[in-house]
């Protein structure tokens, strides 16, 4: 609360967009067009009981229009223009924590939008009432839409920070919305909110709204972190090696935690695809770019070190993906435990699943180490090559009528066919999957973890470290 | 008040600044100059926390900026060549965003914005938005936000550029100023005759090093070796130019519009003694000095010497 009470930067925005010539204009448009809808939805109350239920997903639509998208765009424009007139680097070299600075942005740039909101909510009530919909539904919708603005202003604040070109940093928001926004509509109209069962969170049910809160919230908390970090320093990492780490055992934990009592194969197919997603996520703000390790051997030299210790931000990545790693197998070996009798037979795409990880994380620590951030590209570009190439060029072979062995082949040796083929295989009560999927993974995670520290060496010796080659 | 040692920045592999010690004690004004590329935005971006550095100690007042950068920041006052203001605030309030973030209390925050604006001319100004000034007023107004918390060490970077002469004067007058309550100030710029007039020291890099550093005197004596003195000769020249020849420390003579330039190698004594035989012997002498090496001259040459 100590950052938000008296927070300069919040106060800022509050005086600079709730002047009351330009918050106005926009307050008695909102006000006139919700009153119109809910007269609308009164209207036509008699003659059609779903009147209210479709102006209250109307007045939904706004909400989020309002709060998620013209909110999350304030966001990123404030962020933005700071960064770009350089008033980004006052708050920086003032005594005001980064992280006060970050809260301020992400809570003060949309404050109007949240006004604007405000006013909205004694509207959706209103129409709420007259579509006969709970109390206990349009809190959740309520709070789900304002838990996923949240969400978007901590990612917008990020991609503002992060991204070359700020102000293009608001594609795709749209699209993330106006699904939210359909699922909003469509449930009020066919009453599926309420008939959904209530979600549960290792076994102990909660609140829809609360539900949805702890994991935004818990994805809004890191990226919150991360965008602290750039307010801190420009040139940090996302996150540092701990903090990925807690990022990856933070997500695990929700996921196992949500999946407690689900259907033991769509709960370890969904446990999957969440932990190789994050791990491959977490893995790139632990590689160090070759700037970066050089500083953290010199440092390092002048304390009698050859490299910096091996979670330090300025360290390479190898211990830090272990990590991830072994974070991916606690979290399987937890939900495999509690849900499948037979959970060794998941060992095989959660093999798979874990060279992902580690694969990812070496190559990316290799090129960094060997061409800076330009290394970003080509570590994509070798890994579209050995992990999505070869799909399309299968799907070809085979559609081409040539030998059958290759195709599949081709198919297998992606370490994705390698998990989903595993995972069918299971279903149908068989163990194992293709070896070439895991051969091909577990050689390019021999080979890049080998690259990796060689690299590492090389460039110790370019910084006239004594080490190891 | 600034305290530099061994300090080493790098950009990915490439090393900005290697091995700098610098110092700025209270009350005095260091010139740091250099050509472009050389650091010296470099160095102030890693006092002022926005880099950091490979390795090497930075302390402002006192407070290892490395260990406890916020406790610094308090006491440093930065103002860059284009003063980045928030457009869509008044100057008060703009006044008040960084007094608080400065942690001034909320108390005696009004007073203080409105006595800062006061101090740089911009009371009537008070309620105007940002946008709506001009670039000198600009100027002004950051030199206002960056004196508000009474920094003890100032750093302004190129901070001449883009305002009119009467503005420059005003700057000049304000840098020696806070020289003279005591305040450290370190200052960057391209116009070395303005650095001439403010700085008590210069510090000159080059390539990432430092070349020379020091009080400007010293400087000049260290890197332009023999004093060049200057004598306007109103009769007598013929005595004059024997009485030189005669003196084994003093250089070849040369014409200049204001008088005669020769190198004189001797002490400020032996300087002495030559002007009284010179007036012993007749000569008409109307000034006779040692003059002063320019900023230029010393940068020039210290250049010269470096890029050779």
């Amino acid at each position: 609360m100590a950052l938000l009470i008296d927070n300069p930067i919040i106060i800022k925005h509050i005086r600079a967009r709730l002047r009351p010539a330009q918050a106005m204009p926009g307050a008695v448009a909102l006000f006139c067009l919700a009153a119109t809808l809910t007269w609308l939805a009164f209207a036509s109350q008699p003659a059609d009981g779903q009147g209210g239920g479709f102006v209250f997903g109307l007045l939904l639509c706004l909400l989020a229009l309002v709060l998620v998208v013209l909110g999350s765009e304030q966001v990123a424009t404030a962020v933005s223009v700071a960064r770009e007139t350089g008033i980004l680097d006052f708050h920086r070299i003032s005594p005001l924590p980064p992280a006060e600075v970050a809260l301020g942005f992400f809570l003060g740039a949309p404050i109007r939008e949240a006004c604007y909101a405000a006013l909205l909510v004694p509207f959706l009530a209103a129409t709420a009432i007259l579509a006969g919909i709970p109390w206990t539904s349009l809190f959740d919708l309520v709070a789900t839409v304002v838990f996923v603005a949240l969400l978007v202003h901590a990612w917008q604040l990020l991609a503002a920070l992060v991204s070359r070109r700020p102000r293009a940093s608001t594609r795709g928001i749209l699209l993330l919305v106006f699904l939210a926004l359909g699922f909003g509509a469509s449930a009020m109209r066919d009453g599926s909110v309420a008939s959904i069962s209530a979600p549960t969170y290792f076994g102990l049910p909660l609140p829809r709204a609360l539900f949805v809160g702890l994991h935004t919230v818990a994805a809004t908390i890191f990226l919150l972190v991360a965008a602290t970090r750039q307010m801190r320093d420009q040139r940090a990492a996302l996150l540092s090696k701990w903090q990925a780490l807690a990022c990856l055992t933070t997500v695990a934990t929700l996921a196992v935690g949500s999946l407690w009592m689900a259907e033991p194969t769509i709960a370890l197919v969904a446990l999957l695809t969440v932990v190789v997603a994050t791990g491959v996520f977490c893995g790139m703000p632990v590689a160090v770019t070759t700037g970066e390790y050089l500083k953290g051997v010199r440092r390092a030299r002048r304390l009698g070190r050859s490299a910096a210790p091996p979670l330090d931000d300025a360290a390479a990545s190898g211990v830090a993906v272990a990590g991830l790693c072994l974070v991916a197998v606690a979290a399987a070996a937890i939900l495999g435990l509690r849900l499948a009798a037979d959970w060794q037979a998941w060992a095989w795409p959660f093999s798979i699943g874990l060279l992902v990880i580690a694969t990812h994380g070496f190559a990316r620590q290799y090129y960094r180490l060997r061409d800076g951030s330009q290394g970003d590209l080509l570590c994509n570009l070798t890994l579209f090559l050995i992990w999505v190439l070869p799909l399309p060029l299968a799907a070809a072979w085979s559609a081409s009528g040539l030998d059958g062995w290759t195709g599949n082949f081709l198919w297998e040796v992606t370490p994705w066919a390698g998990m989903t083929q595993a995972v069918i295989a299971k279903a149908g009560g068989a163990v194992g999957g293709p070896w070439p999927s895991l051969f091909v993974t577990g050689l390019t995670t021999l080979v890049f973890g080998v690259l990796q520290v060689r690299q590492a060496a090389i460039a110790r010796r370019e910084a006239g470290a004594p080490g190891p080659v | 008040m600034i305290v530099i040692r061994d300090l080493r920045v790098d950009y990915d592999r490439l090393c900005a600044v290697q091995d700098l010690t610098l110092s700025v004690a209270p009350g005095e004004v260091c010139g740091l100059i250099g050509p472009n590329g050389a650091g010296k935005t470099t160095v102030m971006r890693a006092i002022l926390g926005l880099v950091e550095p490979t390795y090497g100690s930075i302390t402002v007042a006192g407070v290892d900026m490395r260990e406890r950068p916020r406790d610094g920041f308090r006491h440093i006052g930065f103002m860059p060549d284009q003063p980045p203001l928030y457009d869509d605030l008044t100057c008060w309030e703009f006044l008040d965003l960084f007094a608080a973030s400065y942690g001034v209390p909320s108390a005696s925050r009004d007073g203080a914005c409105h006595a800062a604006l006061e101090r740089v001319g911009l009371s009537a100004k008070a309620n105007t938005l940002t946008i709506e000034l001009s670039r000198g007023m600009r100027q002004r107004l950051m030199i206002a936000k960056t004196l508000l918390p009474d920094p003890e060490v100032i750093i302004l970077d190129e901070p001449a550029s883009g305002i009119d002469p009467q503005g420059r004067s005003d700057l000049k007058n304000m840098v020696r100023e806070l020289a003279r309550r005591g305040r450290a100030v370190l200052v960057s710029s391209h116009i070395l005759t303005e650095l001439q007039e403010m700085c008590t020291s210069v510090a000159i890099m080059e390539r990432g090093r430092m070349v020379v550093s020091g009080p400007v005197g010293d400087v000049s004596r260290h890197v332009m070796g023999t004093t060049v003195y200057t004598a306007r000769i109103l009769a007598g020249g013929e005595t004059f130019l024997r009485l030189l020849e005669s003196d084994g420390r003093a250089g070849v003579p040369a014409e200049e519009a204001d008088g005669v330039r020769f190198a004189y190698a001797g002490t400020t004594a032996d300087a002495a003694d030559l002007l009284t035989r010179l007036v012993q012997a007749g000569v008409r002498v109307a000034a006779f000095g040692p003059r002063e090496s320019g900023l230029e001259e010393i940068f020039l040459k210290v250049g010269a010497r470096e890029l050779s």
